[in-house]
């Protein structure tokens, strides 16, 4: 049997300061929907178009960004190489029983990453109650509200020792990386795009000087139309408006960045290439990076480079 | 009425208005913006005098000890009287300029 290893970005825990604030914001304006309420009091969320019980979980804390993301692998078979592929690759881990901290969920392995993240890879999810339709399936049951989010699409991951994590992702999870920008010395990686399937990318993780931070969680939308659509929605909802709407040079996905009611970075996104494993990786040189990131204005601000959770 | 203590600059904010946004509207620039919500710390001010009232903020940027002096993040804390406040500029945007080769 092929091991493709991990399917895609499956799953994050998000620290917010005020939960209902928080559910207020990706609920009824990013369009997750409500899945379920775990005794200690976090709260369970999906996209309409995501089959698996949840995608996001947000659990209230005193302060804000990412517990962990969270990637399924192709199958408990894919699971058990993963674990024996990430002992050999020397980074830390440990198991996470099923159906404990995350309902639905089978085992998960919780890897801490050299970037100072934990990874979490699973293999089995219970099935969603409210899923797409399986037979002669319209496109949706209920309409979609706020922006119409289909579900979690990515993340921007800021950390310490980057490349130790690139590395990871490729040698352990299997994926690929898609397109990389060189650091200033024209050398070193400052940042990476990796994806595990035909997306643009899963994930990308930039070199930083402190551990663990999430610069963005980015969820899909269907089309440029439904990024002018959340644009709007952010001004009439008084959201702070990061950068956008615009495209990226990098993957080519059309973008806007807001933040959320406790200052995590969200973006919607939509379109992008295809990404196929004999594509070349795409390079990007350092003081091509505005054009990279915000492709029409090809400038980027501090704010987009400097502030993380 | 908040004076920032530096520039000796006064900016007028408005009633149920955050420091940060009476910053935003005056057009002065000694003030990083950030997350808005309390969340990233980029906007870390001291209180010299004066009262007021905040919202959440995270703690990763905030000790009990800062609190207790004064600190708050501005984008989280609305003027409750005359402010004297002081930036506290974080290291780590100089850092991370640095690394990208800027001033």
């Amino acid at each position: 049997m092929a091991i493709k290893h991990v399917l895609r970005t499956g799953l994050m825990q998000l620290r917010v300061l005020d939960l209902d604030k928080a559910l207020k914001h990706y609920v009824d304006v990013i369009g997750l929907d409500e899945v379920c309420r775990t005794s200690d009091g976090r709260v369970c969320l999906k996209g309409y178009d995501e089959f698996d019980h949840h995608s996001f979980t947000l659990r209230e804390a005193d302060t804000a960004g990412m517990d962990f993301i969270g990637f399924k692998a192709e199958s408990p078979e894919a699971l058990d190489v993963i674990e024996e592929k990430t002992k050999a690759f020397g980074f830390s881990y440990k198991i996470i029983e099923a159906e404990t901290d995350q309902p639905g969920f089978g085992k998960r392995l919780a890897v801490n990453t050299s970037t100072g993240h934990r990874f979490d890879i699973y293999a089995e999810v219970k099935m969603g109650e409210d899923i797409p339709e399986i037979k002669n399936p319209n496109i949706w049951q209920k309409p979609p509200h706020g922006m119409g989010t289909v579900g979690l699409d990515h993340a921007l991951l800021y950390g310490t020792n980057a490349a130790q994590t690139v590395q990871y992702c490729q040698e352990v999870l299997g994926m690929s990386l898609v397109e990389r920008l060189k650091g200033p010395d024209g050398k070193t990686d400052a940042c990476s795009w990796l994806t595990s399937n035909n997306k643009a990318h899963d994930i990308a993780i930039l070199e930083y000087d402190k551990p663990g931070k999430l610069h963005h969680v980015g969820f899909k939308l269907e089309s440029w139309g439904d990024i002018g659509r959340a644009a709007d929605l952010i001004t009439i909802n008084d959201i702070a408006l990061d950068a956008g709407p615009m495209r990226h040079g990098i993957t080519r996905g059309q973008t806007i960045y807001f933040f959320d009611p406790s200052g995590n970075r969200n973006e919607v996104y939509a379109g992008g290439y295809a990404h196929y494993p004999d594509m070349p990786v795409r390079e990007w040189d350092f003081d091509e990076v505005g054009r990279g990131i915000f492709y029409y204005s090809r400038q980027l601000n501090d704010r987009y480079l400097t502030v993380v959770t | 009425m908040i004076q920032e203590k530096i520039s000796g600059d006064k900016i007028q904010c408005r009633a149920d208005e955050t420091i940060l946004s009476a910053v935003m509207r005056s057009g002065c620039k000694w003030l990083t913006v950030g997350c808005f919500g309390g969340g990233c710390g980029i906007c870390k001010i001291r209180v010299c005098t004066g009262k007021y009232v905040t919202r959440k903020m995270s703690k990763a940027h905030l000790s009990l000890e800062e609190e207790k002096t004064g600190c708050c993040l501005a984008c989280a804390t609305l003027p409750r009287s005359n402010l004297v406040i002081e930036v506290i500029i974080r290291s780590s945007k100089w850092q991370l300029n640095t690394y990208y080769g800027r001033d």
